[in-house]
């Protein structure tokens, strides 16, 4: 520790230790939290962030170690015994209720009666306190994601916690919307002498946003020192073990400035149009539109990035192109033929790979083998009268963990058991393996490691020089930054603008992903 | 396409992440062999399966032993009849077997089925249809008898395949539970029969034999019955000889067939299916007539070599059996057959225990509870393999540390 902490902690850690059979997740990890201080724990997936404060809020328990709250050592049940103790999370996934209204949601997470005036009256003064600006009478499903983010934090505050927990919370903002974020963060550590703790894989956020930073490994806290003295370079290090180049991985260090800055030459590799969607719209089960006119051109040996605050139709355009989404209206092209949507096999068989955005859900089967899940876009390739020939199926899939560098000791072990790298390896290389014409990747790095990001980006740079037609969609500015020669904007289900990556001005593009078309 | 082609996308992999910056040490590894956690020994869960049954089995029988006695009769003679009913008097295990001919070819049925994830419940009613459409055939059709016996299995597969397919289109076209139209069919199907075999211009027997024209068919001409194999002094007909080449069959079918593939992309991920290529309506739809067809053919088989006669009850629990061989068997097909024959034991066993005098009522609840003892062991396996994945999914949070 660099400096002792002026008040007494209101969260302390000492030593705590979990192990999930060989897989060390914590390793004897102190922490303290003082009030009216902002601590950034950073780490990149698979650090331990998330574990440590799973432990905290009593989700799981510890091997070894203890929890004090408030200068007393405490055996946390549960995350309603860790709120009435003080501590309450913000979780990165929103648990609100679309249907309900504000104040109806903020009921939800406590107790007592079901007084209306008197709910409304107290997310009022809540709002007034902290500077959230919320009407209690919204219904939820027509707030915009920071604005829901406020009700989490809101409902949060509620029990007035000591120690507020937020878990990488810009992931659903726009980079204004994040700004903002923070200042109300500050504003509430400075003036109500709250303690937070702020997890996130992104150093610009650690940078900007925090008083200390305490930085996790491999299960283990290895640095910890005052923002203040903090570099990019010194973070970076210390995160991932290694000298890196902050240059060549702004992108999965989360510097986007870095990004923003770096000059790109412009390259005059697009050919041909391969993808055209003229007016592609669609609605839910439930009636609500998920595409709404989109209209999108992309063209052989470019990466188009679709940008977008996450729910703006980013889930249906995997979908469509996944042949799970059937359009009302609108048409796909792809090399000028008419693909029929909602058809399964189409978009495959019309050379459209997919890296979907949830891996478990559209892209894999997790019961199969490593090597089945290689070949199941096309089996009979590896078939002779109907009946899988194992040699061959065995031949390709050892040429595709070579050749992708997927580690597993065998192609029969079952894919469940492959690290979350290692079965995106296995995503891409069957897709990519197929020869596309077009491929679509959804949040290709989400949860991985540094490292594997590097490697999944690089795989898709290269596909793309190779001549395929890659359309990125991701809620991650920053990896859009870095892969995309062109930019373009979702919003409410369909393309409202786009800009060429070398032209990029990040407020514009902050401005659009919130809507205004700029 | 196969290996590295140097035009293929990816070929030229750009230096980043292949290889780390060089004169800095290698990233830290993790996990060396790449996976989060290990495969357990299949002779590890052989053992604690075969553990469990005993344990289990040891159970029923004491319960039963008990419930014997408390009504005044003698577990020893209980246990007696029961082993003597199923494999150890004259010709016993034949017919044992010959009872495991249907049970096997259902449970095969709902196995296909259930790994496709189309839960077909309604192999009851199946079976019924089966044994009607054999009926039929081997009854009215003109033609030499081994003719008839093959047309009128051919028409028992058609006849439960066709039942089966009413669910299948019902579920493609409208999106019909299939859980749920197929158990409703099942209580049709008798009815269709009681129609069926009351009516003399149909099939009701109208020979003096039936003076009092109970509702059910003639009996099958002799010729017409499946033809009998000697088995060291059992008598057993062909049917078990083709059950077992049916379940081999489909065994291999499912494992290593684009087919078999497909079915169980289907049942575990049909997202993944469906962007595949598989079509559920076709696959999946399939995999339930053809559970249908296995269940028709169990009631064929079943009316041709040894019923003999259509009555309106003639799926004789055949079909709810048959899903019970299913879900022992852990929709594994090859375990079908054993568990099959130990359900068929029971069946046979049981015929006996009546003549130790014991009141029905109590005979029933002795072979419900072997049937419960015979599932417990699968039960508590699944429960074993959820508190497994929950482990592995807890520590690849850990790894992976996403939400």
């Amino acid at each position: 520790m660099t400096e002792p902490p002026e008040a007494a902690p209101t969260l302390e850690l000492r030593g705590v230790s979990k192990r999930f059979g060989p897989v060390v997740a914590c390793d004897r990890v102190d922490l303290s939290v003082a009030p009216g201080e902002i601590v950034g724990l950073l780490g990149e997936n698979g650090a331990g962030k998330s574990t440590l404060m799973k432990i905290v809020l009593g989700l799981v328990p510890p091997d070894a170690g203890e929890i004090r709250i408030g200068g007393r050592a405490r055996a946390v049940r549960d995350p309603i015994h860790a709120a009435e103790l003080g501590v309450a999370m913000v979780h990165q996934h929103f648990s609100v209720i679309d249907a309900l209204t504000v104040w109806e949601n903020v009921r939800l997470g406590g107790r007592g009666g079901l007084d209306a005036a008197a709910l409304r009256a107290e997310v009022v003064k809540l709002s007034e306190t902290y500077d959230l600006v919320i009407d209690p009478d919204a219904r939820i499903g027509d707030l915009d994601a920071s604005q829901r983010q406020r009700v989490e934090i809101i409902k949060c505050l509620r029990r007035d916690p000591a120690v507020i927990i937020l878990d990488e919370p810009t992931s659903v903002l726009t980079l204004d919307q994040s700004r903002r974020l923070f200042e109300v963060l500050r504003r509430m550590v400075a003036d109500h002498q709250r303690a937070v703790v702020l997890i996130s894989h992104k150093l610009e956020e650690i940078l900007h946003a925090t008083d200390r930073v305490v930085i996790m490994r491999q299960g283990r806290v290895v640095r910890e020192m005052p923002t203040a003295e903090a570099d990019p370079p010194t973070l970076a290090r210390a995160m991932v073990g290694r000298d890196v180049s902050l240059r060549a991985e702004a992108s999965a260090l989360g510097l986007l400035d870095e990004l923003a800055g770096q000059a790109v030459t412009e390259q005059s590799r697009a050919g041909e149009v391969v993808l055209q969607v003229t007016g592609a719209t669609a609605a839910g089960s439930d009636g609500r539109r998920l595409l709404d006119g989109l209209d999108l051109e992309l063209r052989a040996g470019e990466i188009l990035g679709v940008a977008g605050v996450e729910g703006n139709g980013q889930a249906a355009l995997t979908e469509l192109f996944s042949s799970l989404l059937e359009l009302d209206s609108g048409r796909v092209e792809v090399d000028g033929g008419t693909v029929a949507s909602g058809v399964p096999g189409a978009m495959a068989a019309a050379g459209v790979g997919v890296v979907p955005e949830d891996r478990h859900a559209s892209g894999c089967v997790l019961d199969l083998t490593v090597a089945e899940n290689l070949i199941l876009a096309d089996p009979r390739r590896v078939a002779r009268w109907g009946i899988l020939d194992r040699s061959r199926i065995s031949a390709e899939a050892r040429a595709l963990i070579e050749r992708f560098e997927i580690a597993t000791p065998s192609p029969d072990v079952p894919f469940r058991l492959l690290s979350g790298g290692n079965q995106q390896k296995v995503v891409l290389a069957r897709e990519l393996s197929s020869d596309p014409k077009v491929l679509v990747a959804s949040q290709p790095t989400r949860g991985l490691d540094v490292g594997a990001i590097e490697y999944v980006s690089g795989r898709i740079r290269a596909a793309a020089e190779a001549g395929v037609a890659v359309l990125l969609i991701s809620t991650e500015l920053e990896e859009i930054l870095e892969l995309a020669d062109r930019i373009a904007v979702i919003f409410r289900g369909r393309l409202i603008g786009e800009m060429a990556r070398s032209g990029i001005d990040l407020d514009r593009l902050s401005l659009m992903m919130g809507g205004q078309a700029a | 396409m196969t290996g590295a082609g140097p035009d293929s996308p990816g070929g030229a992999l750009p230096a980043a992440g292949a290889q780390p910056d060089a004169g800095s040490p290698p990233p830290p590894v993790r996990q060396d062999s790449g996976l989060v956690g290990a495969v357990e020994p299949a002779s590890r869960r052989l053992a604690l399966q075969t553990g469990l049954f005993a344990v289990f089995f040891a159970g029923a029988v004491v319960i039963s032993g008990g419930l014997v006695a408390s009504v005044g009769g003698s577990p020893t003679e209980v246990l007696d009849a029961l082993l003597d009913g199923s494999l150890r008097s004259p010709g016993a295990w034949g017919r044992t077997l010959v009872e495991m001919v249907p049970l096997a070819l259902v449970g095969l049925g709902v196995v296909v089925a259930f790994r496709a994830g189309y839960y077909n419940i309604g192999t009851e009613g199946q079976v019924a249809m089966g044994a009607l459409g054999a009926a039929v055939v081997v009854l009215k059709a003109p033609g030499p008898a081994w003719m008839l016996i093959g047309l009128g299995l051919a028409a028992s597969a058609a006849a439960g395949g066709f039942w089966a397919g009413l669910a299948a289109v019902a579920h493609a076209r409208r999106r019909v539970d299939v859980l749920i139209s197929t158990l409703l069919l099942t209580f049709v199907a008798p009815n269709i029969i009681l129609f069926v075999v009351a009516r003399d211009y149909l099939l009701l027997d109208t020979t003096e034999a039936n003076t009092r024209r109970a509702s059910q068919s003639e009996r099958l001409p002799d010729s017409t019955h499946l033809p009998d194999l000697e088995l060291f002094g059992n008598t057993v007909h062909i049917g078990v000889l083709a059950a077992v080449l049916i379940v081999a069959a489909v065994a291999f079918l499912l494992a290593r067939s684009v087919w078999g593939l497909k079915l169980r992309m289907l049942g575990r991920n049909s997202q993944t299916a469906r962007r595949a290529g598989v079509r559920p309506g076709v696959v999946g739809g399939g995999a339930l007539v053809i559970s249908g067809a296995a269940a028709g053919l169990a009631g064929g088989m079943f009316l041709t070599g040894a019923a003999f006669r259509l009555q309106n009850l003639i799926a004789n629990d055949f079909g709810w059996h048959g899903l019970l061989v299913a879900l022992v068997a852990r929709l594994n097909p090859v375990g079908v057959l054993p568990v099959a024959f130990f359900f068929a034991s029971l069946r046979t066993g049981s015929g006996f225990l009546t003549a130790t005098g014991i009141s029905r009522t109590v005979t029933d609840v002795v072979q419900a509870l072997f049937v419960v003892a015979a599932l417990l062991p699968a039960a508590v396996m699944v429960i074993r393999d959820r508190r497994v994945a929950r482990r592995l999914a807890l520590r690849s949070a850990a790894d992976a540390e996403v939400g």
